[in-house]
């Protein structure tokens, strides 16, 4: 067996006390950054690099990689206690996490996303270790026209998330097509709603949007309501998930893991892509989605483990072909260059022990997650029981160095905050937050493959139907709208605005 | 930013000594943990945790004020860690560069250099931080080709003087290759003229106005092949459809694209500019292309850079060249450039302004 051998010379190359130390190291540092809302992998790795030069290369990538997918666990904590996206991919697992941390559930929710991410990230590693060279060939199958009927459905797919008013969440995810519209077009070069201003050129990031609109937004509402803060803090109820909780929340979870190991390998959308769609996902196939944004577990499982095994395949594009699909993995790419291994296709074969090293270590990362994440499940709902007028200072101050350390710019700092008051109004005027970020991601990168496979097929627009999987995807996109219209799922979005 | 720092630096010093002070205080006053026992078994590790998170934001909070840290002192450069900035994000091509560099340079001087990546407006935002930095030698600038001699055509209205930096020291290049999927029926720049005359054919690039556009353009004009070109948001998801086979043709610098040469999954069909890694891909020249381009970076300065402090620097930048981890450089693909006559670099620059800005308004991607 082809697979057992690999695995075999990678265990041999991990299981040494250094290799497992800084494995340990990795997961515990991206655990913290995770948890600290807005301090993000990238930054991490970016301050760890020169701390990696005097380190052997497996040592240190095993490490850096333990930072990335530690962070992934630590960003869905604060995302369940304080409603602040940790990291982008747990956008999603604000709106059933912190409901059910408002429920005194919040253990539960932590329980099960600790849990489903490490079912999760053993699976993934399993599907790294079987199949990543076919998968990543498989990716490089999509092309522009693939990537633009993937976005369509995507989009389609984003009207589901909104709780209430379908024509909110239509406006909702309009807007976020224009907020990404800002910046330069990457087909002209001509720049876009950016008033002259340098730091809008390169478009809005991600992080300030989600970090204002739920972030400071949440905090402002809090800070409106105090006394109704104090009322579910009183309230911890059970720490670990219960039968009835395990039972709703492994469908998902099985779920969650296949969506997410798939739309990992593609580049761009990795994790973030993976954790909304589960979500769509797990909405969609509910008895009574009416109880997803009111502290459904399934939409937390789900989610939490579409992001872990997402996070983890993305690693396959980086490590067969040495292409980075998001910030993070180009980071890796410039440690391993700093380690003098040029990352492409001929690593597996010139150094297999760095490279199923590597792939081993994520299993055992995940393991010391899971064993460090339980027990600190109690400390973190404790963490609610801190008198909020000393807990939100220290969450702007952790928003604003977090910002501040993606681009070393104040600007952005000061965006976060302008997207903070904007969050504030929306939720003022029951708008939701989250088709809009849905919008903003996905609308770039279709209008961009759109144009890119227009100018690709010479001005044919039948390039979309003709190539096999584009169409694949244009049919689901067509049924997934059939699905929406149909009375009976129109009769439970009514049913659902009306409880709001 | 950093700037608005020195005229402040006593207060920010006594920030620096104050902050874990109340930090500490905050995190054992403010946290219950003692107070109600419900979870008493984890209680020790998990305050130890917590603690240990809030010393690690700490640690992110000091590394954003370096500055503040260390006095100044006239006399003695450097008295104190010297601030590199790359105006690109961390793990780019620009940063690959400027990493050994830095490590082989704080060796050599005794003092730390800290990166900071400074990305955006290609570029720009970095290269003008660093423009209107103090003149004292404690901020350089990573420059590369397109901060220095494409953004003064590219974009009308740049938010520094490029003039306003001055070149310490050129360190390296890279040829930008021209390279094809393997079904491609042509080997080489004539068989590609040839197959242009039957269909047509498309190139990626990593975006607009980058090293690689321009050069596809400096090429097409010099061939006269036509070529449509594709653009890209950066270097990775080019070479990715060029690798699918989407298109047919891409130029990239070479260092993003040498590992699928060499593993066959793409063919060179020619270089910008000499390439030692790849002996047997002719350069445009060799081809009867006549262009040459390179995508390159030195350490800049701010103009009014004490000529002491600028000698200081390239003295040890010279040695910084021969050192272990700048050589390394060389098997990405990267080509060290030799010491020269500051005169020499100038005079370079200037050629460099009028070619890239040729080929800027050629391809018409000025961005206004």
């Amino acid at each position: 067996m082809e697979l057992i051998s690999h695995l075999g010379i990678g265990l041999e190359a991990v299981l040494t006390w250094q290799n497992l130390g800084y494995c340990f190291l990795g997961v515990l540092l991206g655990t913290l950054i995770g948890v600290l809302p807005g301090l993000g992998p990238v930054a991490t790795i970016a301050m760890l690099l020169p701390v990696t030069y005097g380190l052997p290369p497996l040592s240190a990538l095993i490490m850096l990689a333990g930072i990335y997918y530690g962070a992934q666990y630590g960003g869905s904590t604060t995302a369940i206690l304080v409603n602040l996206p940790g990291e982008s991919s747990s956008v999603v697992t604000c709106l059933d996490g912190y409901a059910m941390a408002r429920q005194g559930r919040a253990g539960v929710a932590l329980g099960v996303a600790a849990l489903g991410s490490f079912f999760a990230g053993t699976i993934a590693t399993l599907v790294i270790a079987a199949a990543a060279a076919p998968l990543a060939e498989f990716a490089l199958k999509f092309g522009p026209a693939e990537y633009f009927s993937l976005m369509l459905l995507g989009l389609i797919a984003a009207v589901v998330l909104a709780q209430g008013d379908v024509f909110k969440a239509i406006a909702m995810v309009v807007l976020g097509l224009l907020l990404g519209l800002v910046g330069t077009d990457v087909g002209s070069g001509a720049e876009r709603f950016t008033f002259g201003i340098p730091e809008l050129s390169d478009g809005i990031s991600f992080v300030v949007l989600s970090m204002g609109l739920f972030g400071i937004a949440e905090i402002i509402i809090n800070l409106e309501q105090t006394s109704g803060r104090d009322v579910f803090t009183a309230r911890i109820g059970s720490l670990l998930p219960g039968r009835e909780d395990v039972r709703r929340a492994w469908k998902p979870v099985l779920r969650g893991t296949t969506l997410g190991s798939i739309l990992g390998i593609l580049p761009g959308g990795g994790a973030v892509l993976s954790s909304f769609s589960a979500y769509t996902l797990e909405k969609r196939l509910a008895n009574d989605p009416s109880r997803f944004g009111k502290g459904a577990i399934e939409g937390v499982a789900g989610p939490e483990a579409a992001n872990n095994a997402g996070a983890q395949t993305s690693f396959i594009p980086l490590l067969v072909m040495g292409l980075p699909s998001n910030p993070v993995m180009a980071l890796m790419v410039g440690a391993m260059m700093i380690h003098g291994i040029v990352p492409g296709p001929q690593v597996m074969e010139e150094r297999p022990a760095l490279f199923w090293g590597l792939i081993v270590s994520m299993w055992f990362g995940n393991l010391f997650l899971v064993l460090l994440n339980m027990p600190l499940i109690g400390l973190w709902v404790r963490l609610l029981k801190v008198p909020y007028r000393l807990l939100y200072p220290v969450i702007l101050l952790f928003c604003c160095i977090g910002v501040y350390s993606i681009n070393n710019s104040a600007f952005e700092v000061g965006l976060t905050l302008f997207f903070g008051v904007l969050g504030y109004l929306f939720v003022k005027l029951h708008c939701e937050p989250a088709p809009l970020l849905l919008g903003f991601v996905l609308g770039p990168m279709m209008e961009e493959n759109l144009r890119r496979a227009m100018l690709l097929a010479r001005g044919d627009a039948r390039v979309f139907f003709t190539r096999p999987i584009s169409l694949t995807l244009l049919v689901a996109s067509a049924l997934l709208l059939c699905v929406m219209a149909w009375p009976r799922a129109r009769k439970a979005r009514d049913l659902a605005f009306q409880e709001n | 930013m950093f700037t608005t720092y020195q005229g402040a630096r006593p207060c920010a010093m006594r920030i620096h000594g104050t902050l874990p002070d109340n930090f500490m205080a905050l995190a054992l006053h403010g946290l219950p943990v003692s107070k109600r026992g419900e979870i008493p078994s984890s209680r020790c590790a998990a305050r130890g945790a917590f603690l240990l998170g809030l010393a690690l934001a700490l640690l992110f909070a000091l590394c954003l004020v370096p500055e503040s840290v260390a006095a100044e002192s006239p006399e003695k450069y450097p008295g104190r860690p010297i601030k590199l900035i790359v105006p690109f994000p961390p793990g780019g091509p620009t940063d690959i560069v400027a990493r050994p560099f830095a490590e082989a340079l704080s060796q050599s001087l005794g003092q730390a250099i800290i990166i900071e990546n400074r990305g955006g407006a290609g570029g720009s935002i970095g290269a003008a931080s660093a423009a209107k930095a103090s003149a004292d030698g404690y901020t350089l600038l990573l420059g590369t080709v397109g901060v220095i001699s494409i953004n003064p055509s590219l974009y009308p209205r740049l938010a520094y003087d490029p003039n306003a930096l001055t070149p310490v020291a050129l360190l390296a290049a890279a040829p930008v290759a021209l390279v094809a999927h393997p079904s491609v029926p042509a080997g080489d720049v004539a068989g590609l003229r040839r197959l242009a005359a039957n269909q047509s054919l498309r190139f990626g690039t990593a975006g607009n106005g980058t090293p690689g556009h321009l050069t596809g353009e400096i090429f097409r004009s010099a061939s006269g092949i036509p070529l449509t070109h594709v653009p890209y948001k950066g270097s990775a998801p080019a070479v990715q459809d060029l690798l699918g086979g989407h298109l047919e043709l891409a130029f990239d610098p070479l260092q993003s694209v040498l590992p699928h040469i060499r593993a066959g999954k793409l063919k060179a069909l020619a270089v910008s500019a000499p390439a030692p890694e790849l002996p047997g891909t002719p350069t445009f020249i060799e081809a009867g292309v006549a262009a040459e381009t390179t995508a390159w970076w030195g350490v800049f300065a701010p103009a009014a850079t004490p000529p002491a402090i600028f000698e200081t620097l390239s003295r040890h930048l010279a040695k910084a060249r021969k050192s272990a981890a700048a050589r390394q450089l060389e098997s990405l693909g990267i080509t060290l450039l030799p010491e020269r006559e500051r005169a020499a670099e100038e005079d370079f620059l200037r050629a460099e302004a009028i070619k890239w800005g040729k080929a800027v308004r050629d391809s018409g991607a000025k961005v206004d």
